[in-house]
């Protein structure tokens, strides 16, 4: 070991030496080439090298390649004097291949004169130190990435609301440019809606006190939509600097998924209402709080009555009875469901055999339990009947309304029952005589017919055939065979049951025509219409696709006809449908790689027979031309209401020939108020239950469309028989025609469509009360601006005033005083007459008003305008009516005072008052032999600011009559006017009954 | 002193008119407005008429003072029956002899924007302008129209 060598001339002493040795870092010497001289310990080890390996090495060599000509470009430094250190990052190769990350610093070292004499380095292993490094960057940059690739918008404001930072997500949301928002308020990307901003300026300063804050919200768009969401605000301590970070979630989608969610909640309380089973929800306490209409009627209470009843009330109170109500409980508390069987008792003490089925489901945030009852007692007594067959075989067998023979194998008759007599009209001794083949409508196959019979029932298979058969005095029927080979000993005999089905055929009929009416409908349907089977299997359809034809969609799955949209996928679908009964609406197309393919919305809906589902229906609506987020919405609610009536369209068919009578189903009568069961009803039936106001007109359509041999359609009120309630019922109706073009019959589908009449009124009303808006903002510029018209006229010539008579006030200066007086006036006037106006109904409760009295009052009210115009007012009887007072008041006030004011020049006003009743409203009139109203004018008058007269000739403000209409509608009434110029006015006000 | 200048110099600038028309159910405001206009000394003839229906009589008339069509007609929006609106439909149905070169300014009290956007798309309405007429606003009237 020594520091001597050639290149070396400083000698060391052996103290410099051991403190080099022991020194705590790298320590290497380095000749002017860059030849290791001399390494330290510890050098050594951090370059990972053994010392006589290193010395005398080119230091160059152990080093990675890429670090050289930085390495070059420091030392050049070094040798030039641009500076007496340098420090760098270095990596070194060591012997095993492994990098070692190293800091140095290097200098060159001096003799005594400052001459240099080589290159010192010393270093130290900082591999962690830069490993930790890389890390941090690391995780610096996927939080970068983190940031601005969230789903969520995320952004960084100061305290004071100044946005710092936003990511790429809240720029989209917000549609402003990261540039733009960064200078930007967060005033100003939320909506001026004091609700918002209070509810923002809370977050704000909760985040302040307690680090973390979360708020419901909206912003606004650059374009101005809104955005509905929740803000996650954190305080992030940024050294000295503190900054709010806001993380917003857009909710927009899941809202409007909520206000779908509440329509279905509404379609799904018009099937509870619809339901032809009874349903009722019932308490822990055996309660119960809701039923629908149907369960009130099968037990013949109201609903009111029936929610007043408990478990108990609808049971014949035996223990045995009630206990089975409580088991059914338990069970449907252990295992969610429990159907069961159980007697019934209704209000009039009738009993009836029930089956329940009954659920847990939540009603207003409680577990209740929900059951479907349905009547079984008919069902009963035949099953009932049935286990007595045995023991009362031969009474059946004689009795039974089926007929009985028992035969052999060539068809000789052995023994017949008392019913086949009769539907044969032979005694049993002649039948005993005779072969069954004998009693069959002759037909060629009769032979083989026979064999073929014999040969099944041979083989012990049951045989069910229908066969036309003839009685004694030779008219034929239909009967429905039920053979069976019995064995008595050795010789086989066939048990033969017939029942007579000509009836049954004939309804059988009478429903496939039905249901083919119904299909030409659906052909006839915009939409597709779909039925699947439980596995998704098209059963029918009623249109091809573009894509696929008619014909060769039945049998295929429905997913390969239609393509769903979005994250959605069938499976789910059918399960979801399958879970929750419920119709669902969801976004297709017919082929997703054909551009320009049809933007569908369809809606899928459990098909279920005797409670069970047994396929689906899938309607599909094209919306292609509906490109409208709320279009859509419009549409889906349209279809779902479609779909929820689907099943209470009543059928009908009246047959010309006939004339009189008219068949229609059971859901007509339902629809009627009228007795299931009975489908044939005399015309006058239907002619009695029409609204008395419709019948005319209905009647009229009718005669009109039959004469015609015309397709209608008809929206008409009926009376229904049995609650007396008015319903509003929607018809269409077809022809059937002869090939010669006459009618033969009429076919048609009615249903009841009073909720959509409530809905369309509901609409109505809402328009209404938009235009009452409107005309309230047009107030509002009305009042800012143009009152101050009058009051210009006050300055305009208090100004000619003082120009022209300053020093003097003569005539002419009076009368511009008198104008201004005027303006100052009419000023006055206005703006009490808008006051008001813009009152009416703010407030207000209604009583009961005695128009008579309020008749009396007025003409107080009015008595120096009525004697100074020796005004004649004559009042008919007037009736007390439930109103508002004060609003009345106005209105004949107005009336009054209008009928006195447009007098003739030259005739006394003479007024007449009266009311009369129609079956909705009253009627009230004014009638004056005043100047009169050109018909032209008979609705602007009502208009709020139309005059028909100069203010010289007629005081006013235009008001008063907008002051009635408004009075008028607040009492969901009408106000018009009939009138002949230069003979009078009549003003009508009606106010609706139980308005 | 001033002000009377220029007054005098815009008088020389503009050329006089013969005959202006207000049409305006507010005596008051016609009176007024007349009065203005004879302060501003612009025209030789002054005519008020008290409705559009008036106006559309007496614009058709053979022995109307002067004979000439009016150079300039003062329309009021507010009007009982006829409005300024239902005026201006009826006028463009008059022969053009009847009508003249006329400007039409609507002397309104009324701001409300869509009428001032119906002035705007009209062919005879040369300018929007609102209630009281002062003698500046005459002045600018003629610069622009009639200089």
């Amino acid at each position: 070991m020594s520091l001597n060598s050639a290149s070396f001339p400083l000698q060391a002493s052996e103290l410099t030496l051991s403190v080099f040795e022991q020194a705590p870092m790298g320590i290497c010497l380095l000749d002017f080439e860059g030849r290791i001289q001399y390494a330290n310990e510890l050098s050594c080890l951090i370059m990972g090298h053994a010392r006589e390996d290193l010395v005398p090495r080119l230091m160059a060599e152990v080093m990675v390649a890429e670090d050289l000509p930085l390495i070059e470009q420091k030392v050049q430094a070094l040798f030039e004097g641009d500076a007496s250190q340098v420090a760098l990052e270095k990596r070194y190769v060591q012997e095993d291949g492994q990098i070692v990350w190293v800091s140095s610093h290097i200098k060159l070292f001096r003799d005594l004169t400052g001459q240099p004499q080589g290159i010192i380095c010393m270093m130290e292993d900082v591999t962690e130190k830069v490993g930790l490094r890389q890390r941090l960057n690391e995780k610096e940059r996927r939080y970068e990435a983190l940031f601005q690739q969230s789903g969520d918008g995320i952004g960084i404001h100061d305290l004071e609301g100044n946005i710092l930072e936003v990511n790429e997500k809240a720029c989209e949301l917000l549609e402003y440019t990261k540039e733009e928002l960064t200078q930007m308020h967060v005033s100003q990307i939320h909506p001026p809606i004091p609700e918002v901003i209070e509810a923002g300026l809370q977050a704000l300063e909760k985040v302040k006190q307690t680090g973390k804050a979360c708020f419901s919200t909206q912003f606004l768009s650059k374009t101005g939509n809104l955005i509905y969401g929740k803000g996650y605000l954190t305080l992030v301590n940024l050294g000295v600097e503190q900054i709010v970070q806001v993380v917003f979630r857009d909710e927009t989608a899941q809202r409007m998924a909520e206000d779908a969610w509440q329509q279905k909640a509404l379609a799904y309380q018009a099937l509870f209402d619809q339901s032809g089973d009874g349903i009722g929800l019932i308490d822990m306490q055996g309660k119960f709080l809701v039923v629908n209409q149907r369960l009130a009627d099968i037990f013949g209470y109201t609903v009111a009555e029936f929610e007043q009843l408990s478990i108990p009330d609808t049971h014949p109170p035996t223990e045995e009875i009630i206990a089975r109500c409580n088991a059914a409980v338990v069970e449907t508390l252990n295992a969610g469901e429990a159907v069961f069987e159980n007697l019934f008792l209704t209000k009039t003490g009738q009993q009836l055999q029930g089956e329940v089925r009954m659920t847990l489901t939540q009603w207003e945030g409680e577990t209740v339990l929900q059951a479907i009852f349905k009547d079984i007692s008919e069902q009963k007594r035949a099953l009932a009947a049935l286990k007595s067959q045995e023991a009362q075989y031969r009474a059946l067998f004689e009795h039974a309304g089926d007929g009985v023979i028992i035969r052999d194998l060539n068809g000789d008759i052995l023994s017949a029952n008392q019913s086949i007599c009769q539907m044969l009209g032979y005694t049993k001794d002649e039948l005993n005589q005779m072969n069954i083949t004998s009693l069959i409508v002759p037909r060629e196959d009769l032979g083989q017919f026979m064999d073929l019979s014999n040969e099944i029932l041979q083989k012990g298979e049951k045989n069910i055939l229908e066969v036309s058969l003839r009685r004694k005095d030779g008219s034929e029927w239909v009967g429905e065979v039920y053979a069976k080979i019995l064995k008595i000993g050795q010789t086989p005999i066939i048990q033969s049951i017939i029942r007579d089905v000509t009836e049954r055929n004939a309804a059988r009929k009478a429903i496939q025509e039905s249901e083919a009416l119904l299909r030409s409908i659906m052909e006839g349907a915009d939409a597709w219409i779909t039925l699947l089977d439980l596995e998704g299997r098209i059963q029918y359809a009623n249109r091809g696709t573009p894509y696929y034809p008619k014909a060769q969609m039945k049998g295929q799955f429905i997913e390969t006809i239609l393509k769903l949209k979005g994250e959605m996928n069938w499976p789910d679908i059918r399960t979801s449908v399958l879970a929750n009964q419920n119709p669902l609406s969801f976004e297709s197309c017919f082929d997703p790689k054909v551009s320009g393919t049809y933007n569908l919305f369809s809606t899928i809906n459990p098909v279920f027979e005797e409670g069970i589902i047994v396929g689906f229906t899938v309607i599909i609506n094209d919306l292609t031309e509906l490109n409208e987020t709320k279009a859509k919405h419009q549409k889906a609610l349209e279809i779902n209401r479609l779909t929820t009536n689907a099943a209470q369209i009543g059928v009908f068919e009246w047959d010309l020939a006939v004339g009189d009578e008219i068949y229609w189903d059971d859901t007509v009568n339902r629809i009627f108020g009228m007795n299931p069961g009975v489908n044939v009803w005399p015309l006058q039936a239907f002619v009695d239950i029409l609204h008395p106001e419709d019948k005319e007109r209905i009647i009229q359509q009718i005669q009109d469309s039959v004469a015609a041999v015309r397709d209608d359609v008809a929206s008409y009120r009926i009376i229904r028989q049995d609650d007396q309630g008015m319903r509003w019922i929607w018809e269409q109706w077809f022809f059937e025609k002869d090939d010669a073009g006459n009618a033969l019959n009429i076919r048609g589908i009615l249903w009841d469509q009073t909720e959509e009449k409530k809905r369309q009124d509901m609409e109505i009303r809402n328009a209404q009360l938009e235009a009452q808006n409107q005309e309230l903002k047009a107030f509002t510029y009305i009042a800012s601006h143009d009152l101050q018209s009058p009051l210009r006229t006050i300055n305009n010539y208090v100004g000619l005033f003082l120009e022209d008579y300053k020093d003097q006030v003569d005539d002419q200066g009076k009368w511009y005083l008198e104008v201004v007086m005027q303006g100052a006036r009419r000023m006055h006037h206005l703006i009490k007459d808008l006051l008001d106006y813009s009152r009416i109904g703010m407030k207000r409760q209604k009583s009961s008003v005695d128009l008579a009295q309020l008749m009396k009052a007025l003409q107080v009210d009015l008595a120096h305008e009525i004697t100074t115009h020796q005004a004649r007012i004559s009042i008919g009887d007037l009736p007390t009516i439930e109103a508002y007072q004060t609003e009345l008041r106005l209105l004949f006030q107005n009336l009054l005072s209008n009928a006195i004011k447009f007098r003739k020049k030259d005739e006394a006003p003479v007024i007449h008052i009266k009311a009369h009743e129609t079956e909705e409203e009253w009627v009230f009139s004014v009638k004056d032999n005043g100047i009169g109203i050109e018909e032209v004018y008979y609705e602007k008058i009502f208009q709020v600011f139309q005059r028909l007269h100069k203010r010289e000739d007629y005081e006013g403000t235009g008001i008063g009559l907008a002051h009635c209409a408004k009075v008028a509608n607040l009492h969901n009434g009408r106000i018009w006017v009939e009138s002949e110029l230069g003979k009078g006015s009549t003003f009508f006000v009606a106010i609706p009954i139980d308005a | 002193m001033a002000c009377a200048f220029r007054y005098v110099f815009l008088s020389i600038m503009n050329k006089r008119l013969d005959l202006v028309l207000l049409i305006d159910d507010d005596e008051d405001d016609n009176f007024y407005h007349k009065r203005i206009i004879e302060k501003a000394d612009i025209a030789d003839h002054i005519v008020s008429l008290a409705s559009g229906v008036e106006a559309l009589n007496w614009l058709q008339s053979p022995e109307k003072v002067p004979s000439s069509p009016p150079d300039l007609i003062f329309l009021d929006i507010n009007m009982p029956r006829m409005n300024g609106w239902e005026f201006l439909e009826a006028y463009q149905a008059l022969l053009p002899a009847h009508r003249g070169k006329i400007i039409i300014m609507m002397l309104t009290t009324s701001l409300n924007p869509a009428d001032q956007e119906r002035a705007q798309r009209s062919p005879y309405v040369a300018g929007f302008e609102t209630k009281p007429l002062t003698v500046a606003l005459l002045h600018q009237i003629l610069t622009t129209h009639f200089a």
